[in-house]
Protein backbone atom coordinates (compact mmCIF):
# COMPACT_ATOMS: atom_id res chain seq x y z
CA UNK A 1 0.00 0.00 0.00
CA UNK A 2 2.10 3.22 -1.08
CA UNK A 3 0.70 6.69 -0.47
CA UNK A 4 2.49 9.13 -2.51
CA UNK A 5 1.24 13.18 -1.28
CA UNK A 6 1.61 14.34 -4.67
CA UNK A 7 -0.40 11.96 -5.93
CA UNK A 8 -3.37 12.48 -3.22
CA UNK A 9 -2.67 16.28 -3.50
CA UNK A 10 -3.48 15.90 -7.44
CA UNK A 11 -6.72 13.77 -6.54
CA UNK A 12 -7.81 16.20 -4.24
CA UNK A 13 -7.42 18.62 -7.08
CA UNK A 14 -9.44 16.73 -9.45
CA UNK A 15 -12.17 16.15 -7.28
CA UNK A 16 -12.74 19.73 -6.37
CA UNK A 17 -13.03 20.79 -9.87
CA UNK A 18 -15.24 18.04 -10.62
CA UNK A 19 -17.48 18.65 -7.66
CA UNK A 20 -17.56 22.66 -9.23
CA UNK A 21 -18.61 20.79 -12.72
CA UNK A 22 -21.51 18.91 -10.84
CA UNK A 23 -22.90 22.07 -8.90
CA UNK A 24 -22.09 25.02 -11.22
CA UNK A 25 -24.52 24.49 -13.87
CA UNK A 26 -27.62 23.93 -11.58
CA UNK A 27 -25.99 27.36 -9.59
CA UNK A 28 -26.26 28.93 -12.97
CA UNK A 29 -29.39 27.80 -14.29
CA UNK A 30 -31.47 28.87 -10.89
CA UNK A 31 -30.76 31.72 -11.42
CA UNK A 32 -32.53 32.45 -14.63
CA UNK A 33 -36.46 31.50 -15.37
CA UNK A 34 -35.75 29.31 -18.80
CA UNK A 35 -38.60 30.39 -21.53
CA UNK A 36 -39.85 28.50 -23.92
CA UNK A 37 -36.23 28.88 -26.41
CA UNK A 38 -33.98 27.69 -23.20
CA UNK A 39 -36.15 24.66 -22.23
CA UNK A 40 -36.57 23.69 -25.66
CA UNK A 41 -32.22 24.00 -26.06
CA UNK A 42 -32.29 22.24 -22.61
CA UNK A 43 -34.63 19.66 -23.75
CA UNK A 44 -32.06 18.41 -26.78
CA UNK A 45 -29.02 19.30 -25.15
CA UNK A 46 -28.68 15.65 -23.47
CA UNK A 47 -29.43 13.80 -26.81
CA UNK A 48 -26.54 16.42 -28.70
CA UNK A 49 -23.86 15.51 -25.60
CA UNK A 50 -24.29 11.48 -26.50
CA UNK A 51 -24.39 12.66 -30.37
CA UNK A 52 -20.91 14.89 -29.54
CA UNK A 53 -18.89 12.02 -27.27
CA UNK A 54 -19.99 9.42 -30.01
CA UNK A 55 -19.36 11.00 -33.33
CA UNK A 56 -15.06 11.40 -32.76
CA UNK A 57 -14.48 8.05 -32.38
CA UNK A 58 -16.53 7.09 -34.87
CA UNK A 59 -15.25 9.29 -37.32
CA UNK A 60 -12.12 8.28 -36.58
CA UNK A 61 -12.35 5.08 -36.39
CA UNK A 62 -12.15 2.51 -39.27
CA UNK A 63 -14.70 -0.60 -40.22
CA UNK A 64 -14.47 -2.39 -36.89
CA UNK A 65 -15.96 1.05 -34.98
CA UNK A 66 -18.27 1.50 -37.50
CA UNK A 67 -19.90 -2.09 -37.48
CA UNK A 68 -20.01 -1.90 -33.93
CA UNK A 69 -21.80 1.12 -33.69
CA UNK A 70 -24.26 -0.26 -35.93
CA UNK A 71 -24.75 -3.51 -33.60
CA UNK A 72 -24.99 -1.65 -30.75
CA UNK A 73 -27.86 0.53 -32.42
CA UNK A 74 -29.35 -2.58 -33.76
CA UNK A 75 -29.12 -4.30 -29.94
CA UNK A 76 -30.83 -1.62 -28.41
CA UNK A 77 -33.73 -1.12 -31.15
CA UNK A 78 -34.71 -4.57 -30.44
CA UNK A 79 -34.05 -5.15 -26.86
CA UNK A 80 -34.25 -1.87 -25.28
CA UNK A 81 -31.14 -3.53 -22.53
CA UNK A 82 -28.33 -1.41 -22.17
CA UNK A 83 -25.85 -4.72 -20.91
CA UNK A 84 -27.35 -6.39 -24.64
CA UNK A 85 -26.11 -3.51 -26.59
CA UNK A 86 -22.74 -2.90 -24.39
CA UNK A 87 -22.20 -6.52 -25.61
CA UNK A 88 -23.22 -6.61 -29.27
CA UNK A 89 -20.86 -3.48 -29.65
CA UNK A 90 -17.71 -4.27 -27.83
CA UNK A 91 -17.74 -7.76 -29.45
CA UNK A 92 -18.56 -6.51 -32.67
CA UNK A 93 -15.52 -4.37 -32.63
CA UNK A 94 -13.46 -7.10 -31.13
CA UNK A 95 -14.26 -9.90 -33.54
CA UNK A 96 -13.59 -7.63 -36.39
CA UNK A 97 -10.47 -6.29 -35.32
CA UNK A 98 -10.08 -9.87 -34.59
CA UNK A 99 -10.43 -11.19 -38.20
CA UNK A 100 -9.14 -7.51 -40.29
CA UNK B 1 -37.81 2.32 1.64
CA UNK B 2 -38.59 5.70 -1.14
CA UNK B 3 -39.73 3.40 -4.19
CA UNK B 4 -38.83 6.39 -6.10
CA UNK B 5 -34.84 5.54 -4.71
CA UNK B 6 -35.40 1.78 -6.02
CA UNK B 7 -36.28 2.44 -9.32
CA UNK B 8 -33.44 4.06 -9.56
CA UNK B 9 -31.27 1.32 -8.35
CA UNK B 10 -33.36 -1.23 -10.37
CA UNK B 11 -33.41 0.66 -14.02
CA UNK B 12 -29.37 1.34 -13.33
CA UNK B 13 -28.65 -2.18 -12.73
CA UNK B 14 -28.05 -3.53 -16.38
CA UNK B 15 -25.90 -0.51 -17.18
CA UNK B 16 -23.86 -1.03 -14.01
CA UNK B 17 -22.56 -4.21 -16.06
CA UNK B 18 -20.63 -1.65 -18.30
CA UNK B 19 -19.70 0.04 -15.63
CA UNK B 20 -18.06 -2.31 -13.72
CA UNK B 21 -15.88 -3.75 -17.16
CA UNK B 22 -14.97 0.21 -17.22
CA UNK B 23 -13.68 0.62 -13.75
CA UNK B 24 -11.89 -3.00 -14.33
CA UNK B 25 -10.24 -1.54 -17.52
CA UNK B 26 -8.79 2.09 -15.76
CA UNK B 27 -7.73 -0.10 -12.72
CA UNK B 28 -6.02 -2.27 -15.28
CA UNK B 29 -4.26 1.00 -16.54
CA UNK B 30 -4.03 2.68 -13.66
CA UNK B 31 -1.73 -0.44 -12.17
CA UNK B 32 0.27 0.20 -15.16
CA UNK B 33 0.58 4.18 -14.16
CA UNK B 34 2.16 3.54 -11.11
CA UNK B 35 -0.98 4.14 -8.96
CA UNK B 36 -1.87 1.93 -5.97
CA UNK B 37 -5.48 0.49 -5.16
CA UNK B 38 -5.71 2.95 -2.48
CA UNK B 39 -5.19 5.99 -4.55
CA UNK B 40 -7.08 4.48 -7.05
CA UNK B 41 -9.99 3.67 -4.40
CA UNK B 42 -9.53 7.60 -2.96
CA UNK B 43 -9.50 8.77 -6.80
CA UNK B 44 -12.86 6.81 -7.27
CA UNK B 45 -14.34 8.09 -4.21
CA UNK B 46 -13.82 11.94 -4.50
CA UNK B 47 -13.90 12.48 -8.62
CA UNK B 48 -16.33 9.74 -9.73
CA UNK B 49 -16.24 10.54 -13.05
CA UNK B 50 -15.07 7.34 -15.10
CA UNK B 51 -13.84 9.20 -18.32
CA UNK B 52 -11.99 12.33 -16.58
CA UNK B 53 -10.56 9.17 -14.53
CA UNK B 54 -8.65 7.66 -17.50
CA UNK B 55 -7.34 11.14 -18.75
CA UNK B 56 -5.79 11.80 -15.50
CA UNK B 57 -4.64 8.21 -15.10
CA UNK B 58 -2.46 8.42 -18.24
CA UNK B 59 -1.44 12.15 -17.43
CA UNK B 60 -0.05 10.28 -14.19
CA UNK B 61 1.85 7.90 -16.48
CA UNK B 62 3.24 10.87 -18.51
CA UNK B 63 4.57 12.57 -15.16
CA UNK B 64 1.93 15.42 -15.54
CA UNK B 65 1.76 18.29 -13.14
CA UNK B 66 -0.73 19.14 -10.86
CA UNK B 67 -2.29 21.86 -12.56
CA UNK B 68 -2.34 20.04 -15.86
CA UNK B 69 -4.04 17.25 -14.50
CA UNK B 70 -6.64 19.18 -12.37
CA UNK B 71 -7.08 21.24 -15.57
CA UNK B 72 -7.74 18.60 -18.54
CA UNK B 73 -10.04 16.91 -15.31
CA UNK B 74 -12.29 19.96 -15.16
CA UNK B 75 -12.42 20.38 -19.29
CA UNK B 76 -13.31 16.69 -19.43
CA UNK B 77 -15.99 17.03 -16.58
CA UNK B 78 -17.27 20.84 -18.09
CA UNK B 79 -20.68 18.95 -19.51
CA UNK B 80 -21.61 18.13 -15.91
CA UNK B 81 -22.55 21.58 -16.16
CA UNK B 82 -25.13 21.17 -19.43
CA UNK B 83 -26.18 18.19 -17.42
CA UNK B 84 -26.87 19.89 -14.11
CA UNK B 85 -28.74 22.67 -16.02
CA UNK B 86 -30.92 20.02 -17.54
CA UNK B 87 -31.58 18.35 -14.48
CA UNK B 88 -32.78 21.71 -12.41
CA UNK B 89 -36.48 21.43 -13.30
CA UNK B 90 -36.42 17.95 -12.05
CA UNK B 91 -34.75 19.17 -8.49
CA UNK B 92 -35.40 22.77 -7.82
CA UNK B 93 -38.27 22.13 -5.94
CA UNK B 94 -36.69 19.46 -3.22
CA UNK B 95 -34.53 20.12 0.02
CA UNK B 96 -31.30 21.17 -0.27
CA UNK B 97 -29.34 17.89 0.65
CA UNK B 98 -31.47 16.11 -1.68
CA UNK B 99 -30.37 18.20 -4.57
CA UNK B 100 -26.72 18.54 -3.23
CA UNK B 101 -26.44 14.49 -3.41
CA UNK B 102 -28.46 13.97 -6.51
CA UNK B 103 -26.07 16.68 -8.67
CA UNK B 104 -22.72 15.46 -6.56
CA UNK B 105 -23.71 11.85 -7.66
CA UNK B 106 -24.47 12.46 -11.20
CA UNK B 107 -22.58 10.19 -13.68
CA UNK B 108 -23.31 10.29 -17.46
CA UNK B 109 -25.52 6.75 -17.07
CA UNK B 110 -27.36 7.49 -14.15
CA UNK B 111 -28.16 11.24 -15.85
CA UNK B 112 -29.16 10.04 -19.31
CA UNK B 113 -31.80 7.52 -16.59
CA UNK B 114 -32.77 10.05 -15.13
CA UNK B 115 -33.84 11.94 -18.37
CA UNK B 116 -35.43 9.71 -20.28
CA UNK B 117 -37.40 8.57 -17.08
CA UNK B 118 -38.63 12.11 -16.74
CA UNK B 119 -40.00 12.20 -20.01
CA UNK B 120 -42.48 9.44 -18.65
CA UNK B 121 -43.26 10.08 -15.52
CA UNK B 122 -42.61 12.70 -12.50
CA UNK B 123 -38.92 12.11 -11.68
CA UNK B 124 -37.10 13.98 -8.72
CA UNK B 125 -33.38 13.78 -6.91
CA UNK B 126 -34.05 9.87 -5.30
CA UNK B 127 -34.18 8.33 -8.57
CA UNK B 128 -30.78 9.34 -9.86
CA UNK B 129 -29.59 9.24 -5.93
CA UNK B 130 -31.00 5.91 -6.32
CA UNK B 131 -28.91 4.90 -9.32
CA UNK B 132 -25.35 6.40 -7.98
CA UNK B 133 -25.68 4.80 -4.85
CA UNK B 134 -25.63 1.82 -7.05
CA UNK B 135 -22.89 2.49 -9.11
CA UNK B 136 -20.84 3.84 -6.82
CA UNK B 137 -19.60 0.76 -4.62
CA UNK B 138 -19.67 -1.10 -8.06
CA UNK B 139 -17.45 2.03 -9.43
CA UNK B 140 -15.10 2.09 -6.36
CA UNK B 141 -14.63 -2.01 -6.29
CA UNK B 142 -14.03 -2.66 -9.76
CA UNK B 143 -11.24 0.09 -10.29
CA UNK B 144 -9.51 -1.27 -7.20
CA UNK B 145 -9.55 -4.22 -8.33
CA UNK B 146 -8.73 -3.60 -11.66
CA UNK B 147 -5.06 -2.26 -9.75
CA UNK B 148 -4.84 -5.45 -8.14
CA UNK B 149 -5.29 -7.77 -10.82
CA UNK B 150 -3.40 -5.16 -13.25
CA UNK B 151 -0.88 -7.53 -14.64
CA UNK B 152 -3.67 -10.39 -16.23
CA UNK B 153 -5.48 -8.38 -18.91
CA UNK B 154 -3.72 -7.78 -21.57
CA UNK B 155 -4.32 -5.36 -24.51
CA UNK B 156 -8.19 -3.60 -23.66
CA UNK B 157 -7.83 -3.02 -27.26
CA UNK B 158 -7.88 -6.16 -27.94
CA UNK B 159 -11.10 -6.54 -26.56
CA UNK B 160 -12.51 -3.84 -27.60
CA UNK B 161 -12.97 -2.47 -24.35
CA UNK B 162 -12.27 0.57 -25.59
CA UNK B 163 -15.14 1.48 -27.45
CA UNK B 164 -17.21 0.77 -24.43
CA UNK B 165 -18.20 4.45 -23.64
CA UNK B 166 -19.61 4.96 -27.62
CA UNK B 167 -21.85 1.48 -27.10
CA UNK B 168 -22.60 2.53 -23.93
CA UNK B 169 -23.60 6.28 -25.25
CA UNK B 170 -25.48 5.05 -28.39
CA UNK B 171 -27.63 3.18 -25.25
CA UNK B 172 -28.16 6.07 -23.27
CA UNK B 173 -29.20 8.04 -26.53
CA UNK B 174 -31.73 5.49 -27.60
CA UNK B 175 -32.96 5.69 -24.31
CA UNK B 176 -33.67 9.54 -24.55
CA UNK B 177 -36.26 8.30 -27.24
CA UNK B 178 -35.18 11.22 -30.39
CA UNK B 179 -37.43 12.56 -32.24
CA UNK B 180 -37.64 12.90 -36.35
CA UNK B 181 -37.30 16.72 -35.91
CA UNK B 182 -34.09 16.71 -33.64
CA UNK B 183 -32.19 15.28 -37.14
CA UNK B 184 -30.78 18.69 -37.99
CA UNK B 185 -29.30 19.49 -34.64
CA UNK B 186 -28.01 16.12 -34.40
CA UNK B 187 -26.44 16.10 -37.71
CA UNK B 188 -24.90 19.29 -37.05
CA UNK B 189 -23.30 18.27 -33.34
CA UNK B 190 -22.07 14.76 -35.32
CA UNK B 191 -20.28 17.03 -37.85
CA UNK B 192 -18.77 19.64 -35.40
CA UNK B 193 -17.88 17.77 -32.51
CA UNK B 194 -14.99 15.04 -34.58
CA UNK B 195 -14.07 19.04 -35.89
CA UNK B 196 -13.99 21.04 -33.30
CA UNK B 197 -11.58 18.36 -31.36
CA UNK B 198 -8.75 18.89 -33.85
CA UNK B 199 -8.58 22.18 -32.24
CA UNK B 200 -10.47 21.88 -28.53
CA UNK B 201 -8.94 20.62 -25.84
CA UNK B 202 -10.99 18.06 -23.38
CA UNK B 203 -14.21 17.94 -23.53
CA UNK B 204 -14.72 21.61 -24.72
CA UNK B 205 -15.77 20.33 -28.16
CA UNK B 206 -18.59 18.41 -26.86
CA UNK B 207 -19.96 21.62 -24.74
CA UNK B 208 -19.28 23.43 -28.17
CA UNK B 209 -20.90 21.12 -30.67
CA UNK B 210 -23.65 19.45 -28.64
CA UNK B 211 -24.85 23.08 -27.44
CA UNK B 212 -24.54 24.40 -31.37
CA UNK B 213 -26.93 21.31 -31.90
CA UNK B 214 -29.33 21.97 -29.08
CA UNK B 215 -29.38 26.09 -30.10
CA UNK B 216 -30.62 25.11 -33.38
CA UNK B 217 -33.24 23.28 -31.58
CA UNK B 218 -34.10 26.36 -29.86
CA UNK B 219 -34.52 28.53 -32.53
CA UNK B 220 -36.60 26.32 -34.16
CA UNK B 221 -39.97 27.90 -35.20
Amino acid sequence: MTFDPHIVLTILAMAAATAFTRLSGYWIISLVEPGPRLRRFLDTAPQTVFVAMIAPPIWNGGPAEWTGAVAAAAAMKLSGNLALTIAAGVGTTAVIRYLL
Amino acid sequence: MNPEFLAGMRTALPVSVGALVFGLTLGVTASQAGLSAVEMGLMSATVFAGASQLVAVQMFDQGATLIAIATAVFAVNARHMLMGATLTPLIRSHPRPLRWLALLMMVDESWALTMARSRRVPTGPAFIIGAGCLFFPIWLSATMAGVWFGDLVPDPRLFGLDFLGVAVFIGMLALLQPKRRDLPPFIATAVLSPLLATVLPGSWSIIAAASAGALIAAVRP
